[in-house]
């Protein structure tokens, strides 16, 4: 029984000790970007990104790619910096910087106000903050719980019970944010438009008639994927098909 | 020098006289009449003129008999007009000539080489129409003028001419008011021209010398004169009328005087104006409706036969907001003027203009034909491939009585980034909200975060993240458990202490009996204490050793044990331990004690289990 105990929790710190990864590329890059090699530092951020990520790698990787010019890889990394550092001002500045620079003018759809604070609410705090949120939250909820079980004074008891439910649900609430914080990551439910000009079409055919176009840097909610074909739906509502190659997955 | 001064002006004068000698323009004309009667006498003339030639190629006069020539004529003029002086000299060279038979010849220029260069002719044609059938007696006629003072339909009518009775609707046809006359004609006036009404009309200008000529018609030849030619497009189907119309026309006729034997009669004679009114008769034309069948979605009336070309300028090296133009040039004859332009659909990124066109289009004899140039102006606004479509033009060929489509090509483009894209994109979007950032540039990157995650890995759903919520739980309910046992079995020892400690007890007096038997006094009494001590010890679930004196009042009050009782006990042990060490000492008898001690346990075996009972 010891013995086990001993190696699941020798296993916990193995998994919990941060992955020590080489950040040679990323100094590397960020040290060409300061020379203003853009194209440089680019390369060796792209080749960072090979093994391993972070939101300021991607911001950063952002950030050159404003600077050479490149406006859509421009916007595709700051909205992958923002999945991972959602609550980062700066990010969100140079996001909207580079938004003004693209040509389409999407007016989203107004979400209900509350719909607003739930999201605003989520995006404070990144997956793996949310997932370390949950589990201090449930070691508060043992806490409590061992409050209830063993101390006899009864209003340590009632703190210790209603304290302990109270922190569950947190506990619960956190895991959920987490939840829907990595899916975002994981699910790619959004694409930027990659080329200058792209026709959007009623149907996935080459011949299909033209709904409307739409320009570099554009972020398209991803619906469905067929052959070739994705189905896009812009944040006004409309929706219509373009070609795989057309755009880039977030 | 003053001398020397005119000398030098005459001398520039001269030369300036001398060029503008030279500068008069050579040219080699040929000249004869369109029309002649067959035995008539023909004048041809070939002048050229400002140069003087003996190398001279006539060409064959095929279709005619030469009476006389080439005859050579020069003359030369000269004028000043305002101190400039110019000199002109030609040299004819005539023929007369008379038509051996009727039809149209042709007349190959003739060449003059002058200075090494050739020189050409126009070319001539020379209608041969039939001569007026002549009366036998010519003096019979000349009676038939003397008596007649007014002139007959004969000698002067209007007619006009359709160069097709049979045509399609929007098909052009031409339509010739000519003036057949065998008298002078001094004017003509009060002109009550037809309206040509459902037809779209174009003059068309004939030149002076396409005017006149001479037609045979019934065995009389008549001059013509061609009033008005017009194209006539008609608009709508069925059987439609050009319209009558009258001119009034003032004749020459001569009449004899009336006094006879004057012997210049025969030199003489009076002329007299004679008013006549001419009708122009009415012609109807047969307009076919076009066929529904194959008609193309796209047509849009034109009716003739084209063809359609186009370019676009500039033609590589296209950029952002720099224009493209798409020319379309409809050349043909035709309805051209309003066939409407043909669309082409730019890709929508293209800002484009409505189209300019020119028109640049001649009525002739042959009918309306020219060509119709179509300017399409675009700008791309955004870098990019974008396929400019074929325009697409439709018509009813009237020669082969079909529809017909023609395209012009495609054009893929590619658009490249024009240097200024940039600057025009954000003042394009000024009402975007956003643009207040365009003035101030990007934050700078990041460069204290240099700690990286494995890509795709997120804590998370992670085997860690499970570990933290599955090790301290387990660990929990662990010590839970165990905690749990540990006190269950505490409660069972203490229970099991309890149930034996009045079985430990009769045990105890029991040994306590058998020592009293063998009167064995400190036995006894240390057996009695024990017992009485053991009893409590268990009762209360206290270790022995915590035992003391104070303690067991405390606890048996605790117990809810009455005073009385607990005094007694206390009495009890007092008695025993002094007992124990001076048994002399002691006044009751063993047996006393054991009674009074078994008595005792019984009444705190009854109290406690009463109070527990209670309890």
């Amino acid at each position: 029984m010891k013995r086990h105990l001993i190696i699941l929790v020798s296993l916990l710190f193995a998994a919990v000790s941060s992955f020590a990864a080489d950040n040679s590329y990323l100094l590397n890059g960020n040290n060409e970007y300061e020379s203003g090699n853009y194209d440089k530092a680019i390369e060796f951020y792209e080749k960072q990104l090979q093994t391993a990520e972070s939101g300021a790698l991607f911001y950063n990787l952002g950030n050159a790619y404003y600077k050479k010019g490149s406006l859509a890889p421009a916007i595709l990394n700051y909205e992958r910096a923002l999945l991972r550092e959602p609550d980062n001002d700066d990010i969100k500045a140079n996001l909207e910087i580079a938004r003004s620079k693209t040509i389409d003018d999407i007016k989203p759809k107004e979400k209900i106000f509350f719909a607003q604070w739930y999201d605003d609410f989520v995006n404070m705090n990144s997956s793996d903050n949310w997932a370390v949120c949950s589990i201090v939250l449930f070691l508060l909820t043992l806490t409590f719980a061992a409050i209830y079980l063993y101390i006899k004074i009864p209003a340590a008891r009632r703190i210790g019970f209603f304290g302990g439910i109270g922190l569950f649900i947190c506990t619960i609430c956190c895991m959920c944010f987490a939840s829907s914080q990595k899916t975002k990551l994981t699910a790619h439910n959004y694409v930027i438009i990659f080329n200058p000009s792209v026709e959007v079409k009623t149907a996935p055919e080459a011949k299909a008639s033209k709904h409307c176009n739409l320009h570099e840097g554009t972020k398209v909610k991803l619906k469905q994927t067929r052959k070739q074909w994705i189905e896009i739906e812009i944040e006004n509502g409309n929706s219509g098909w373009i070609q795989e190659g057309d755009a880039r997955k977030i | 020098m003053k001398t020397l001064k005119a000398i030098a002006l005459t001398f520039i004068f001269l030369l300036s006289t001398c060029l503008s000698a030279i500068a008069a323009e050579i040219s080699f004309v040929a000249k004869a009449e369109n029309v002649v009667t067959l035995g008539e006498k023909v004048l041809i003339m070939f002048t050229l003129n400002n140069a003087e030639s003996d190398n001279i190629n006539f060409p064959s006069l095929e279709g005619f008999k030469i009476l006389y020539g080439p005859n050579k004529s020069t003359n030369s003029s000269m004028s000043i007009i305002n101190g400039h002086r110019e000199q002109s000299y030609s040299t004819t060279w005539t023929y007369y000539v008379t038509p051996e038979k009727e039809g149209t010849f042709t007349i190959s220029p003739a060449k003059a080489t002058v200075s090494g260069t050739v020189y050409r002719t126009n070319a001539l044609t020379i209608k041969v129409i039939k001569g007026e059938d002549k009366p036998a007696n010519s003096g019979n006629q000349n009676a038939q003028q003397n008596t007649t003072a007014s002139i007959s339909n004969d000698d002067v009518f209007l007619r006009t001419e359709i160069s097709k009775s049979k045509v399609y609707e929007q098909e052009q046809f031409i339509a010739t008011l000519k003036l057949y006359y065998r008298v002078n004609i001094n004017s003509l006036e009060d002109y009550k021209l037809p309206e040509y009404k459902g037809f779209i009309s174009q003059d068309i200008e004939v030149p002076n010398e396409n005017k006149y000529g001479k037609e045979n018609v019934n065995g009389k030849v008549y001059n013509t004169l061609i009033l008005k030619q017009n194209v006539l497009i008609p608009q709508k189907s069925g059987q439609l009328d050009l319209g009558k119309g009258s001119v009034t026309a003032l004749a020459q006729v001569q009449v004899n005087s009336q006094r006879g034997g004057w012997p210049f009669d025969g030199f003489f004679t009076q002329t007299r104006l004679v008013q006549k009114t001419l009708n122009i008769p009415n012609v109807s034309v047969n307009v076919q409706p076009l066929p529904d069948k194959n008609k193309p979605e796209n047509f849009n009336g034109a009716v003739g036969s084209f063809q359609i070309s186009s370019s676009k300028t500039p033609t590589e090296g296209y950029k952002t907001n720099e224009a493209i133009t798409i020319k379309l040039k409809i050349q043909g004859s035709g309805n051209i003027k309003f066939a409407k332009a043909p669309k082409i659909n730019f890709p929508e990124d293209f800002e484009t203009y409505d189209p300019k066109i020119d028109n640049s289009i001649k009525a002739s004899e042959n009918g309306i034909s020219g060509t119709k140039t179509i300017e399409y102006l675009a700008i791309p606004r955004y870098p990019g491939e974008y396929v400019i479509p074929a325009a697409e033009f439709s018509f009813f060929d009237v020669k082969t009585k079909s529809y017909k489509k023609l395209k012009t090509e495609e054009y893929k483009l590619t658009i490249e980034k024009g240097a200024d894209v940039a600057a025009s994109t954000v003042s394009n979007y000024t009402n975007k909200e956003s643009v207040k950032y365009s003035d101030s540039d990007i934050k700078y990157i990041n460069q204290k975060n240099y700690s990286l995650s494995p890509r795709n890995e997120y804590f998370y759903g992670s085997l860690a993240y499970a570990l933290w919520f599955i090790i301290p739980l387990v660990l929990f309910v662990v010590v839970f458990f165990f905690l749990r046992k540990l006190a269950a079995e505490n409660s069972n020892i203490a229970l099991v202490k309890n149930k034996k400690a009045n079985k430990l007890a009769t045990k105890r007096f029991k040994a306590a009996k058998e020592h009293m038997d063998k009167d064995n006094k400190s036995g006894f009494y240390e057996e009695i204490s024990k017992a009485l001590y053991g009893y409590v010890s268990d009762k209360m679930n206290i270790s022995a050793t915590e035992l003391t004196k104070n303690n067991v009042k405390t606890e048996l009050s605790s117990h809810n044990v009455s005073e009385e009782t607990t005094n007694e006990f206390i009495k009890m042990l007092d008695t025993c331990e002094f007992a124990r060490f001076a048994p002399s000492a002691v006044s009751s008898s063993m047996q006393d004690i054991y009674n009074e001690a078994v008595d005792l346990v019984g009444k705190l075996e009854n109290e406690i289990t009463a109070v527990n009972l209670q309890k």
